[in-house]
């Protein structure tokens, strides 16, 4: 067994490595404020771990990305995984500050350590990159808004920044290289560049340490003297241990967030991370032209500032210079926080922020109670929630009839029109809705014709002297009449269930002392021509074709208020208003939205 | 120059010519391999039908065209979208010539941000930094703001005509989509 170990060792050359090493004397003797180091060094390797057993499922494409974090966060320990490598990359951020600042306070920059300092430094962008360029492969709303403005931040950078923006998304505009390009700089530029730094990094620490030999005795009664294995690294291990549980706490409990799929026709506020929160607030006190102050030459500058202390710190009294640094240190972590709380306290007292953002979160959470039943087909996760009515149809009904009609009952958000100009549609075709039509107070008031041009037309004045109030009949009776023909057209529409006598008995007020089939058609009486076809009210199909011709002789005719035509022509879809998908969504909407979300 | 220099310097050469073999391409395809293509740029679309612009209100609607992104060909993709403005009293009846419609690019002009129409219509408000605009895409003061917007410049507007089609006698808007480059205060085309 020696022999062979010796034999490894005449070739390797690796007990005078490993006395390097780990037989290294730190100043002063191992401590805590030393652990940081280590543990960045630590979580560095398990990040590279965890990213490269993401990689082997992980898919980098516009459509299969999410679907494929998704696939990763259903087992449990890919979700662990992926939630290790989530809060990791915090946690470094945190750590890399911390470890900074630890050396700034003991400006253990000082030659002949200059480079060390230089390259930590240099690390420092690096790791922020990497973060940053992590997010957005989810292919989440948040990520890709988010890279979004990086990326046109980038673009305002004089010069270069139209040029530099291209390169990163690979074009114009977000597309399918974007993703490439992010991939490519996550896992393969940077871990590159940032292995090469570490290795000059760790070079240069090792090298500028006094160390002893191996055969050296242990100065026991001396503990400056203690060498870095094991009486340093027991300490790191412990550091490195609570901060791997809290990050273990996290990933079990929570997992890393996934957010709804990202769909370039939704717009977003996108926030950057905590870290960036800074930068963000000290963005709003620069604009356009300017703007690149912010966030080119201020980050910059900071950077090379700090990079040229080895330098510049020439000061010969001890207390002074340990002074200068402590006010550098705080100016530094206080004008941070400053500028972070600014900015959150910020959003949180902006109410369209903060129910943009709840919005947000309630859209993340469908997407991923959509992806548990629904199956993600080849055109990508997007369609999860493209295909959903429950999200769609507030959406549409938003765009393209708000500005007439409200939405608004109790079961659902309320949508209400700035100046209501049609029916609300909340519930149309139910009994409550149609008995609603029927009532002689109500169906002259804003929630049907009031504010239309039929609001005195024959229909409303039929009604009234129909169901108005005037003593000669019971108004029991009355109402029952309205109630059975109410039901009569609920089966019509089919928010009724199959037929009860009820119904029966309504479809024969209808033919008959309801004088309904006067104007309209009812199945094999009336005629089309002068109001709206009863066969079939508001239905699918007889909602599809109101929706799509209003003016069509089935409905209003020439008697059409202002509907627009959404489907004027079949053979044209793309200059339709609607696409026959889009009012599928809306009518499955509108007859059922009863567990709607804006 | 003796035979040590010589080998010495046949080597760099040598070795150089080999980086250059790898490197040269290399960074030609890094820097140059970008492709997208949308068919919608700089020719007029056809939007909508005059008459479905409700006057004084905007409406946002999708400039649709085929987009090549790299290796994908997709039809009928939205690339760009644009709010129209139809002036308050432009009736329904006349012609093209009486008619004025207005295209806004809904692109920020400070960060690239989708803009939104603000609850009650009034103006456009970007989510990202609360940026406002009227409805005619002139900048608003912001009061949060010390009353200076943070936006560049005004909403880019975008050449819009009115076209009567001759077969079904409709009127129909007609956009020239653009797109900008942010954070600028003049226009230049491009992103």
């Amino acid at each position: 067994m020696q022999s062979w170990v010796d034999w490894l060792d005449l070739r390797l050359d690796y007990r005078l490595i490993r006395s390097r090493i780990s037989n290294r004397i730190l100043p002063n003797g191992p401590g805590w404020v030393y652990t940081s180091a280590s543990c960045l060094l630590w979580l560095l390797v398990i990040q590279c771990i965890t990213g490269l057993l993401l990689m082997a499922t992980y898919c980098p494409s516009m459509t299969s990305a999410w679907a494929s974090v998704h696939f990763i966060d259903q087992s449990s320990a890919g979700r662990f995984l992926r939630g290790i490598h989530h809060y990791a990359s915090h946690a470094m951020i945190i750590l890399f500050g911390v470890h900074v600042l630890r050396v700034l306070c003991t400006g253990a920059y000082r030659a002949p350590r200059e480079l060390v300092w230089i390259t930590g430094l240099l690390l420092f962008p690096m790791m922020i990159v990497w973060t940053v360029t992590g997010n957005p492969l989810s292919v989440s709303q948040k990520g890709i808004a988010q890279i979004q403005v990086e990326g046109n931040i980038l673009g305002s950078t004089p010069v270069f920044g139209p040029f530099l923006r291209r390169l990163l998304f690979g074009g114009e505009d977000i597309g399918s290289l974007t993703l490439t390009r992010l991939y490519f700089l996550h896992v393969g530029l940077l871990p590159v560049l940032v292995g090469g730094l570490c290795f000059i990094h760790l070079q240069q620490v090792v090298k500028h340490s006094p160390f002893r030999l191996p055969d050296d005795t242990e100065p026991t009664s001396t503990p400056e003297l203690l060498t870095y294995w094991p009486y340093q690294s027991v300490r790191n291990m412990i550091s490195l241990a609570i901060i791997i549980g809290i990050i273990s706490f996290f990933a079990w409990k929570d997992g890393a967030p996934l957010y709804a799929p990202a769909d370039p026709n939704l717009a977003f506020s996108p926030r950057p991370e905590w870290y960036f929160r800074w930068l963000f607030e000290l963005r709003r006190h620069f604009s356009g032209n300017t703007e690149f102050i912010a966030t080119m030459v201020i980050p910059t500058a900071f950077l090379l500032g700090f990079m040229a202390a080895p330098f510049v710190d020439r000061i010969r009294s001890h207390w002074l210079a340990v002074a200068c640094r402590l006010v550098i240190v705080v100016a530094c972590l206080g004008g941070w926080s400053w500028l972070t709380m600014i900015s959150f306290l910020q959003d949180g007292q902006d109410p369209e922020y903060l129910a943009e953002t709840a919005e947000f979160e309630k859209l993340s959470a469908r997407a991923l109670e959509l992806a548990k039943t629904e199956p993600i087909t080849e055109k990508g996760a997007i369609e999860l929630l493209r295909r959903d009515p429950q999200t769609q149809g507030p959406r549409l009904f938003a765009r393209h009839c708000l500005s007439c009609h409200s939405h608004s009952g109790p079961k659902t958000p309320v949508l209400v029109a700035s100046e209501p100009s049609a029916p609300n549609l909340y519930g149309i075709g139910t009994v409550d809705w149609i008995t609603g039509f029927l009532d002689s107070e109500r169906i002259a008031s804003d929630d049907y014709f009031g504010r239309t041009k039929f609001r005195e037309g024959d229909m409303v004045q039929h009604i009234q002297g129909l169901f108005a109030d005037d003593g000669k009949e019971d108004s029991a009776v009355k109402n029952q009449k309205i109630h059975a023909m109410a039901i009569a057209l609920a089966v019509e529409a089919q928010t009724e269930g199959s037929d009860s006598p009820d119904a029966a008995k309504g479809r024969e007020l209808i033919k008959s002392s309801g004088g309904c089939t006067d104007c309209h058609r009812f199945h094999d009486q009336g005629e089309l021509g002068t109001a709206p076809d009863l066969t079939g009210y508001a239905s699918s199909s007889w909602l599809k074709q109101l929706i799509s011709k209003p003016s069509d002789t089935r409905f209003y005719g020439d008697r059409n208020d202002r509907m627009p035509e959404f489907v004027a022509d079949q053979g044209h879809p793309e200059l339709n208003l609607l696409s026959s998908q889009e009012l599928d969504l809306l009518i499955q909407w509108l007859r059922e939205p009863r567990t709607a979300m804006p | 120059m003796n035979r040590r220099e010589l080998l010495e310097w046949v080597s760099r050469g040598l070795a150089a010519g080999v980086a250059a073999l790898v490197g040269l391409p290399g960074i030609s395809f890094f820097l140059g391999g970008t492709q997208q293509q949308s068919s919608a740029e700089s020719q007029f679309s056809r939007l909508v039908k005059v008459k479905d612009l409700i006057p004084g209100r905007p409406t946002m609607v999708p400039v649709m065209g085929q987009k090549l992104d790299a290796w994908i060909l997709s039809d009928r993709q939205a690339i760009g979208r644009v709010w129209l403005v139809r002036e308050a009293d432009g009736s329904l009846e006349t012609g093209p010539a009486k008619q004025t419609v207005r295209a806004l690019s809904s692109i920020c002009p400070h960060m690239g941000c989708q803009v939104q129409l603000q609850s009650g219509g009034k103006n456009f408000v970007c989510p990202c930094h609360r940026a406002s605009f009227g409805v005619g895409g002139q900048q608003l003061p912001d009061p949060k703001n010390g009353d200076r917007n943070i936006a560049p410049r005004d909403l880019d507007e975008l050449e819009c005509r009115l076209v009567c089609d001759d077969e079904t006698g409709d009127n129909w808007v007609e956009i020239k989509y653009e797109k900008f480059r942010t954070g600028l205060d003049h226009r230049v085309a491009g992103v």
